[in-house]
């Protein structure tokens, strides 16, 4: 097994309700309220006003972080930039809204400007047309850790080459209330943007490195079988031996859930430990929220942000701030 | 087209549930006898033009499992785990060898059946993630390393071959199970029947009458494996998976491909560069092709980039006229078609069809033809301008 493939993270943005900033992603997260995204001044342009809110939050997060990276990804050839973004409930109200029209009125009657974001790929696909990027689009859509998942696959991705910079992302929005699922944590948007690690951008300041790793323990859990699956994934993630200052854990009650806990409980040592609790469906925002959170934070404390979904999904990102990160 | 070990990968396994019937021998016996038809989808408030799909015949979804962390399973995840293990068995892996596996999908809109199943009784839907399936694949094998879900639209079995390749190109993983799943969706056929690309009557890629795509449930899985790997265990690998290159159109219209096709050349061209294959040395190209009057013609002007006009220009196989477009495990059904053309050296007969001059491909259609050169060449691509290109070739004597 090789070392984990690291990226360089070069910009930052944050969209949620009371954290529109990187700074602010670490705080607790907050109910929406009317008027909390102001298309006007987050998204100012024309042609967006049509979009499914969460594809604006998309819009306006990977904006953001792209003005903090200053002038250097304009000057990159399209067919140099790529996006990976995460998400799970980002078209699940729409796609509540269209069934309830067919059973009750047919076919006819949907809006075909909204069609394509039946396809949860729409919302990151919105971004090609945006910002020009042909070397690649792709989504990812693992229960809770896919934003954790997309910071993976980015990472992956400009190792292989296939891009020089790539936007990794997460967007979610609440399913209806009649599905149930979902929290304040996932409603919103946060990007990175990254590229391969040790590349180095003249004039262009760094937040830190980061690196992830997925693994399955299961639904079921099996606490002698969780530790046998993240023991050697923590030994990999942070084998340069350097000391991890913070934990941030999202995690639900389901037992696979309550199974990474109990693991969580006796690895902590001294750390400091975050555990942020959702019910089963919230989406996969919140993880990559604490990413962005300990980016920004202006410390050079190495942090970790676990995240497991009821479907026995784990991803565990290794977060390096600041420009020493790396030996 | 030899290239370094490390960055080579071959198909070991493979496995495939579809109208054809269940089991990779079923799929491409089905090819050879002409393929299936679409039927009538039996489902409450289809309240839309196009009612038909290539279904997969109920004999063939298997009723297990039947949920997964408490949530009910639609037919998409039954029919993912069936083809995930028929590969694994294919490629002569055991379960006690698969928890180091990971298990990388293409599903877009994946157990959302469930959700449309309740919602049509009245009821309340439960929440599920549509992307479980992955999950529920990994927990049917016991695989205990990472998942990736991957939902590209109609590209994400292309997508989840790139990025198997890139695991293992990684060094993540000696072996990855890598597939493709979608059921039947109302609020997909309807969406698709909205904006009027779907056909009421068939799948007619490439015809002069075509009017749309037709869609159709199924799942197909392959096991990908660095070449080391499998030759250390003694594996007989169907094809080696020379490239999987990938690109964009950003495009402004979201369901439009650019007209010049101009990434969707660059996709091809860097496949084909990356696997050390010039393009006389193609025998075979499936097309993603999906009926759609736009996406075929533009298509056919691309392959004509690549390859020129000349008589010199591989047979095409639009795999979708035989099977339906299976959406989000396109990809991957046409990764396992090409796996068999390629190990086979024989090309299925294409559907008989009244060709569009627009569609200036070779569509033979008389009988199976020889695969007369060593590489197939396949396109996975999707609204959102998404463009997958990757290239299987023959490894050593025909299976």
């Amino acid at each position: 097994m090789n070392a984990p493939v690291r990226v360089r993270v070069l910009g930052l943005g944050m969209i949620a309700p009371g954290a529109l900033r990187p700074a602010r992603a670490l705080e607790p997260p907050a109910e929406p309220f009317p008027d909390w995204f102001d298309t006007q001044a987050l998204l100012p342009g024309r042609g967006y006003r049509k979009l499914p809110p969460a594809c604006r939050y998309l819009l306006a997060a990977a904006r953001s972080a792209l003005d903090d990276t200053g002038t250097w990804f304009a000057g990159l050839s399209p067919r140099d930039r790529a996006a990976v973004i995460g998400g799970n409930n980002a078209g699940a109200a729409l796609q509540d809204d269209f069934d309830r029209t067919v059973i009750a009125t047919g076919a006819a009657d949907l809006s075909p400007a909204r069609v394509p974001y039946m396809a949860l790929s729409m919302f990151g696909g919105r971004l090609a047309p945006e910002h020009g990027l042909q070397a690649l689009v792709l989504t990812t859509n693992s229960p809770a850790v896919a934003g954790l998942e997309a910071v993976q696959t980015a990472a992956r991705a400009l190792a292989a080459g296939r891009a020089t910079a790539v936007l990794a992302g997460a967007v979610e929005d609440r399913p209806t209330p009649v599905q149930g699922g979902g929290s304040a944590h996932d409603l919103g948007a946060a990007v990175l943007v990254c590229v391969q690690e040790g590349v180095s951008v003249a004039g262009e300041r760094a937040y830190g490195h980061c690196s992830v790793r997925g693994a399955f323990v299961g639904a079921a859990g099996g606490v002698p079988e969780t530790s046998d699956v993240l023991d050697p994934l923590w030994k990999e993630l942070l084998a340069d031996g350097r000391p991890v200052a913070r934990i941030d854990a999202v995690l639900d009650d389901s037992p696979a859930g309550a199974a990474v806990a109990r693991w969580l409980t006796a690895r902590a040592g001294d750390r400091a430990v975050t555990i942020l609790t959702r019910p089963p469906g919230s989406g996969s925002l919140a993880p990559l929220r604490r990413v962005v959170g300990r980016m920004a934070a202006g410390t050079a404390e190495r942090a970790v942000v676990l995240a497991v979904s009821a479907h026995g999904h784990v991803s565990i990102a290794d977060v390096l701030p600041g420009t020493a990160g790396v030996p | 087209m030899m290239m370094p070990d490390r960055r080579r990968a071959v198909l070991t396994g493979l496995g495939a549930v579809s109208c054809l019937g269940a089991g990779a021998e079923a799929h491409w016996a089905g090819l050879l006898a002409g393929g299936a038809a679409p039927r009538e989808v039996d489902l409450p408030y289809m309240h839309m033009r196009a009612r038909r799909m290539y279904l997969t015949p109920p004999s063939a979804i298997p009723a297990d499992p039947g949920t997964h962390a408490g949530i009910p399973l639609g037919p998409a995840p039954r029919m993912a785990v069936a083809a995930a293990r028929e590969a694994l068995a294919d490629a002569g892996i055991g379960r006690g060898d698969t928890v180091r596996i990971p298990v990388v999908m293409g599903v877009e809109m994946g157990n959302a059946s469930v959700q449309e199943e309740q919602r049509g009784a009245g009821g309340t839907p439960p929440w599920t993630p549509l992307a479980v399936t992955a999950a529920v694949v990994a927990e049917a094998v016991g695989s205990r390393a990472g998942t990736a879900g991957l939902g590209n639209a109609c590209a994400a079995g292309g997508y989840a071959l790139g990025v198997a390749l890139d695991v293992i190109r990684a060094g993540e993983a000696d072996v990855v199970l890598v597939g493709g799943a979608e059921g039947i969706t109302r609020v997909g056929m309807a969406g698709f029947d909205r904006i009027r690309v779907t056909d009421p009557y068939g799948c007619r890629p490439f015809a002069r009458d075509r009017a749309g795509t037709v869609f159709a449930d199924g799942a197909a899985f392959a096991v990908l494996e660095s070449a080391a790997h499998a030759a250390s265990r003694g594996a007989r690998p169907y094809a080696e998976l020379g490239a999987a290159a990938w690109s964009c159109d950003a495009y402004h219209h979201p369901t439009a491909p650019e007209p010049d096709a101009v990434q969707l050349v660059r996709a091809m061209r860097n496949a084909l560069a990356d696997a050390g294959v010039r393009p006389e040395q193609v025998g075979c190209v499936l097309p993603h092709a999906t009926g759609t009057p736009v996406n075929d013609a533009v298509e056919s002007r691309a392959l004509r980039r690549v390859f020129g006009d000349s008589s010199g220009r591989p047979p095409v196989f639009a795999l979708k006229a035989l099977i339906g477009h299976t959406s989000g495990a396109a990809g991957m059904f046409a990764c396992l078609t090409a796996a068999l053309i390629a190990s086979r050296a024989r090309i299925p007969a294409n559907a008989p069809l009244d060709q569009d001059p627009e569609c200036d491909v070779w569509l033979p259609q008389d009988g199976p033809v020889p695969l007369n050169r060593p590489a197939v060449l396949v396109n996975s691509c999707a609204t959102g301008g998404v463009n997958a290109s990757f290239v299987l070739s023959r490894v050593g004597d025909p299976a």
